[in-house]
């Protein structure tokens, strides 16, 4: 039976992971909620392509984070990939069982992922529910935690035995929580930016509970 | 109407706005070289107490009456700020006139004695008494003065500011410091002859004016040059005390890590100079090593000159604006120092693209600034990162001389012996025989060590490899299928799934979920952020590792007994170091159960602290330390366990020894197995 909300119909899922094995398992758990599923057999070039392809192959994604493992299946990562469906108003939902994913995901991109499900065995009722709030973000309902305020944030350290790894810390959200970020994670004119000792301000939205759902976006260089 | 000013608004301007004397000073100082004086002599009498004078005279171009009306009396306007250079093409340093307020005010009365360029026969003459402000409301109340007189014969064009009177007294500190920033003030480095010459009467400036001549660059083991061109285009090179050069960088080589076009500033030099001061390579230099030394303490530090003068507090005691002390603390290795470099970064500012503070404390930190900062900091980085490269290469080149100056020495020896007498001959060979015998074992002992880490750290790497590869395709992979087995099950044959279905399949969801626990906690090892040295609190570190080992225990019916102290013992340190103490040790407790008939699995985790010291007690229920004694145990490769690495407890003993504590065993301990004795000086609890 059809998700039906805010008048939005969601009959068809594309399932996305580079492991066939893995892509009928996602596909079984959208069947028993009564949806119909396409699965993407790749290769995907670039998200954008992706998206233009989408069009009347179905009407909401869901993804493994990581489709890069087994080749010539995708360029980039589910992040990037549910985040571009978010833009375009297609619901998406990221899955993952990664034990890294929350240090690795590009954090700006977090606020287009509204839902990140750390299993890759989600219930039907769980991906219901997931596309729903997705829906309800498209018609502006954002969760408090969901919700971005404009927030200092201080550069705490950047970690020279790793590549582009600082820390910093949200004095407006938890003073003692060291948070993991990349410097290739943001804008061009930010990078250079990045100093111990530094203040900054961007977007985030300080209402999560949890530094994994923690996104930065709309950075400012004063 | 208009708006007025109180008298009191001097004193809260002067007083409160400067930031100390030696800034005020300054500023006249600064007022003579926008004057184009080549010269420029402050005079202190008396100054070591108060109601003594300054004096501060110079060859400059002198005032005209509108000059000292419309220029000099005039607060927070000065007519340089419309940035015309001046007749000798400087570009003007003074500011808004409130550092020369600040200075004016530290005595009581001000003479000032001009002598215009432009009026050959003129001389004027101002006389400003602070006491008048005090018995009046507003500051126009006071008028002011101005006599002209007629120039006496052979008096030359300049100005000379009396301050009488001081207030209060100007400490040996602080003339110190004055006559540092006076002699860094026009580049003293640099080697213009029609440079600006401040000089400070006090035997402090003599002192450090004969340092300051002498200048050690010629003896720096390193000197970098970077500039920037006038498109943002960098460049720079490493020469050694030879100005031989040792590295140099293009801008794509510079601006490749931040993939940068152009520096957004404007065209400038930055050098550092810098000193090792290693008694085996300083030779052959201009001077004793503790001449530099002295040198480099007395004006170390990299200071910034815009357009020919100094900014301050750039390069002075304290201030690292490049955060040079910092990379050196987490990197020590071939990184300069403000201890142990000189540097400076010229640039020419006609735009006003650097704005100074008002209160002279740097400059506003713009993005043109931040440019600066970067660049200087990343030829810093591809500096360090050359001679990184270098060291490498060098360590590289010293273990193969090594080898064979080891050799040579042989030979020689062997030689040697030759020509001793028969009878003794053959007790010496035979003795050196054995002696090298014996190194060549140890040798041969530590690189059988060596390989055996590079063996675990490849094994490491692989299960690490796998741990991802397992979580992320093969187990989920089982776990999806058997969620969509369990679910269909219970939906369409629920009364089957219930007595057929649900034990088998619990079964394979309890495997899936093991074997993603111990991927996790191989991974968990790996996490890089534990091994930066940071506070590691003891307990949390333990129950870490029993809650990640948790998976594992339980099914082996193995029991852990976590008994800590009442309080929360922690050290300086990484988490890693004190994880791999803890997991190696009941590694060790896990392989013995193995050999025991002892059905009851027993380990036991006890802390105490004593006299800043945690002592950690870890003993099993195993069969204790057999076979082997309890010395060996500590031993790389030694071990009683088939196929067992004997590293475990090493690495144990290596670690405790890093965090400066001690270890022991006891063959038998409380469980009736080994018990291990791990003693580690805390910081605090």
């Amino acid at each position: 039976m059809p998700i039906l909300t805010q008048g939005r119909r969601i009959n068809r899922v594309l399932v996305v992971d580079d492991e066939p094995g893995s892509r009928d398992g996602f596909s079984e758990s959208i069947e028993d909620l009564g949806l119909d599923v396409v699965c993407e057999p790749g290769p995907m070039d670039d998200p954008d392509s992706f998206i233009a392809s989408l069009c009347g192959k179905a009407d909401a994604v869901l993804s493994d984070f990581r489709l890069r493992v087994i080749g010539h299946y995708s360029n980039f990562d589910g992040d990037r990939l549910v985040a571009t469906c978010y833009q375009h108003q297609i619901p998406a939902l990221l899955c993952s069982s990664f034990t890294d994913a929350s240090t690795v995901i590009d954090r700006s991109l977090m606020r287009f992922i509204p839902v990140f499900l750390p299993t890759t065995t989600p219930q039907p009722e769980d991906i219901e529910a997931g596309f729903i709030r997705c829906v309800e973000e498209f018609a502006g309902n954002l969760p408090p935690s969901r919700r971005p305020w404009r927030t200092l944030i201080h550069i705490h350290d950047v970690d020279d035995s790793m590549e582009g790894l600082f820390h910093v810390i949200l004095p407006g959200w938890n003073v003692r929580e060291k948070i993991p970020l990349w410097r290739d994670h943001l804008p061009a004119n930010i990078q250079p930016l990045v100093q111990p000792g530094k203040w900054l301000h961007a977007q985030v939205n300080i209402g999560a509970e949890e530094y994994q759902d923690l996104y930065f976006d709309e950075w400012e260089t004063e | 109407m208009k708006i007025r000013f109180a008298a009191d608004i001097l004193r809260r301007l002067g007083e409160e706005l400067n930031p100390s004397i030696d800034r005020g000073i300054l500023e006249l100082v600064k007022n003579s070289y926008d004057a184009d004086a080549l010269m420029c002599t402050v005079e202190l009498a008396n100054a070591d107490q108060p109601g003594g004078h300054i004096v501060i005279k110079d060859d400059g171009d002198g005032m005209t009456s509108h000059d000292i009306e419309d220029g000099w009396l005039v607060l927070g306007r000065s007519i340089k700020e419309q940035r015309t250079r001046t007749r000798l093409g400087r570009v003007p340093a003074g500011n808004k006139g409130l550092g020369r307020l600040a200075a004016l005010r530290m005595g009581s009365r001000v003479l000032l004695t001009t002598r215009p360029r432009t009026e050959k026969a003129s001389e004027y003459n101002l006389l400003i008494d602070w006491d008048e402000y005090k018995g009046v409301e507003l500051v126009d109340d006071v008028l002011l003065n101005l006599e002209p007189e007629p120039r006496r014969t052979g008096d030359k064009h300049g100005t000379e500011i009396q301050i009488e009177n001081l207030r209060s007294k100007i400490g040996r500190r602080e003339v110190k410091r004055l006559a540092r920033e006076m002699l860094l003030l026009a580049d003293p480095f640099g080697d213009d002859p029609k440079g600006f010459k401040p000089i400070l009467k006090a035997p402090e400036f003599e002192d450090l004016e004969a340092l300051v001549q002498n200048r050690y660059f010629q003896d720096a083991d390193f000197h970098l040059i970077a500039k920037i061109d006038k498109d943002g285009r960098v460049s720079a090179q490493v020469l050694d005390w030879r100005d031989a050069i040792l590295y140099s960088a293009d801008h794509d080589e510079l601006a490749s890590k931040k993939n940068k076009l152009r520096y957004a500033c404007p065209e400038l030099t930055f050098e550092l100079w810098t000193f090792l001061w290693r008694t085996s390579s300083f030779v052959a230099r201009s001077a004793p090593m503790k001449d530099s030394k002295a040198w480099v303490e007395a004006f170390g530090g990299v200071h910034i000159y815009q357009n020919g003068l100094r900014v301050t507090p750039y390069g002075d005691p304290g201030n690292d604006w490049l955060d040079m002390n910092l990379s050196r603390v987490r990197s020590p290795e071939e990184r300069p120092s403000t201890n142990n470099s000189i540097g400076r970064v010229l640039f020419n500012d006609a735009g006003s693209l650097l704005v100074q503070k008002t209160d002279r404390s740097g400059f506003i930190e713009s993005d043109t600034f931040l440019e600066i900062r970067d660049y200087a900091q990343d030829a810093l980085d591809w500096m360090a990162g050359r001679r990184m490269e270098e060291a490498q290469k060098r360590r590289e080149h010293e273990k193969a001389e090594v080898t064979s100056k080891t050799a040579e020495t042989r030979r020689q020896s062997d030689a040697a012996m030759e020509d001793l007498p028969k009878e003794a001959k053959e007790t010496i060979k035979k003795a050196f025989r054995d002696e090298r015998d014996a190194v060549d074992k140890e040798i041969q002992h530590y690189q059988q060590e060596i390989q055996l880490y590079r063996t675990l750290s490849t094994a490491g790497i692989t299960s690490a490899t796998f741990a991802h590869e397992s979580a992320g395709n093969p187990i989920k992979v089982i776990d999806q299928s058997i969620a969509t087995v369990e679910r269909r099950a219970r939906t369409h044959l629920p009364e089957v799934y219930e007595s057929q279905l649900k034990k088998p399949v619990d079964r394979i969801k309890g495997a899936t979920g093991s074997l993603s626990v111990l991927g996790k906690a191989t991974l968990k090892l790996l996490d890089h952020e534990k091994r930066r040295p940071a506070r590691v609190e003891i307990h949390e570190v333990i129950d870490k590792v029993l809650g990640t080992y948790a998976p594992f225990l339980d099914p082996r019916h193995i029991a852990v007994d976590a008994q800590y102290c009442d309080a929360s013992p922690y050290l300086r340190g990484s988490e890693a170091a004190v994880e791999s103490i803890v997991t190696n040790l009941i590694n060790n407790s896990v392989a013995a159960f193995e050999r025991s008939e002892n059905k009851e699995r027993k380990i036991l985790i006890k802390t105490e602290v004593t006299n800043g010291y945690l002592r950690l007690r870890v003993a099993d229920s195993g069969p204790g330390i057999e076979e082997i004694s309890k010395r060996e145990i500590w031993l790389p490769g030694r071990t009683t366990r088939k196929n067992g690495t004997g590293l475990g407890l090493t690495i144990v003993r290596d670690t405790v020894k890093d965090l400066g504590g001690e270890v022991d065993a006891i063959e038998h301990g409380e469980f009736g197995g080994a018990e291990i004795f791990i003693q580690l000086p805390i910081l605090g609890v």
